[in-house]
């Protein structure tokens, strides 16, 4: 059968799983933890991105390894508990790899200043945070653009996420459905709760950035 | 030409069943009441999976790459499947019945 390329775009988990799945992934996901490095992109959650301060590279690749391997546990005691048939660990770590691959989009939606200064013109003038900075009308048209970029991006990624659920664990329908949506938020909360709990000092606190950076 | 084998019947959906099997050398004809056996009730691509299978020694991994598809999901065509043998094994119980 010849392989069709929505297949490959979707649902390349037909094609590829386990320990190639696995390999690709990571490769794509250190990729992205670098570019996000250089471009101060944190991937500080399951399907959610920021353009923050600058960090080690470290934080970045730990970052990316939280976000997956918590989604991955969440959907194997999912799966463990929807799935009528039996289902190997790796090919859901190693297919919830390769569909974080849309994300290494994301950092390079840093680089452009517009982001960064769109985002803390509305800051000020919304919450009177930070300084006051002015923003002109190709940085709002360039941050609409980017917004608009990442909202594809994140529903490419939960697509292939959700796919990637469907064919490692053999699930069907509203079961698959619900235990998915399920699955994320717990996930996004544990990656959070994480993040928040480790990461605080950088994440609310620029000082702390020098205890990392030391 | 490859001719499929009608399983069900084109009026009313219902399983068929054979009545009459002939010898290809004398063709002595034999008339009765034959179920179809489980097997002969899957398509023809089901088959073909299960030959393919036992060819392959039940190794999921050969099928796997003879197929061009990933491990989890011939194994997922394999218990859908299973699943289709089981129902026409069902099928073959209530016929007898």
């Amino acid at each position: 059968m010849k392989p069709k390329i929505s297949t490959w775009i979707f649902n390349p988990f037909v094609y590829i799983a386990g320990w190639p799945s696995l390999a690709l992934g990571w490769a794509i996901m250190i990729a992205t933890a670098v570019t996000g490095y250089f471009s101060n992109t944190h991937l500080d959650g399951v399907i959610g991105a920021g353009f923050g301060l600058p960090a080690p590279l470290w934080i970045y690749l730990i970052e990316a390894a939280v976000a997956w391997f918590s989604l991955s546990l969440t959907l194997f005691v999912a799966g463990r508990i929807v799935s009528k048939t039996s289902f190997r660990l790796i090919d859901l770590l190693g297919t919830q790899a390769l569909a974080r691959a849309p994300m290494l989009i994301v950092p390079f939606l840093g680089f452009p200043e517009a982001g960064r200064r769109v985002t803390r013109y509305l800051l000020y003038r919304t919450l009177g945070l930070g300084e006051e900075v002015t923003a002109t009308y190709i940085d709002i048209v360039l941050f609409i653009l980017i917004i608009i970029i990442m909202v594809l991006v994140v529903i490419w990624m939960i697509v292939l996420m959700y796919n990637s659920y469907k064919v490692s664990c053999n699930v069907k329908g509203t079961k698959a459905g619900v235990s998915f949506t399920l699955a994320i938020i717990l996930a996004q909360t544990i990656a959070s709760a994480f993040f928040m709990l480790v990461f605080k000092d950088i994440y609310l606190n620029p000082e702390g950035l020098k205890y990392f950076l030391n | 030409m490859n001719r499929n084998l009608p399983l069900h019947c084109p009026s009313c959906s219902q399983s068929l069943i054979v009545r009459t099997l002939q010898c290809v050398n004398c063709e002595t004809m034999v008339n009765g009441h034959f179920d179809l056996p489980p097997l002969a009730r899957l398509s023809l691509d089901d088959q073909q999976f299960i030959i393919e299978f036992v060819k392959k020694s039940g190794s999921l991994k050969e099928m796997s790459k003879s197929l061009g598809f990933s491990y989890p999901t011939v194994r997922n065509m394999l218990n859908d499947l299973i699943e289709r043998v089981i129902n026409a094994e069902n099928q073959n119980s209530t016929t007898n019945n």
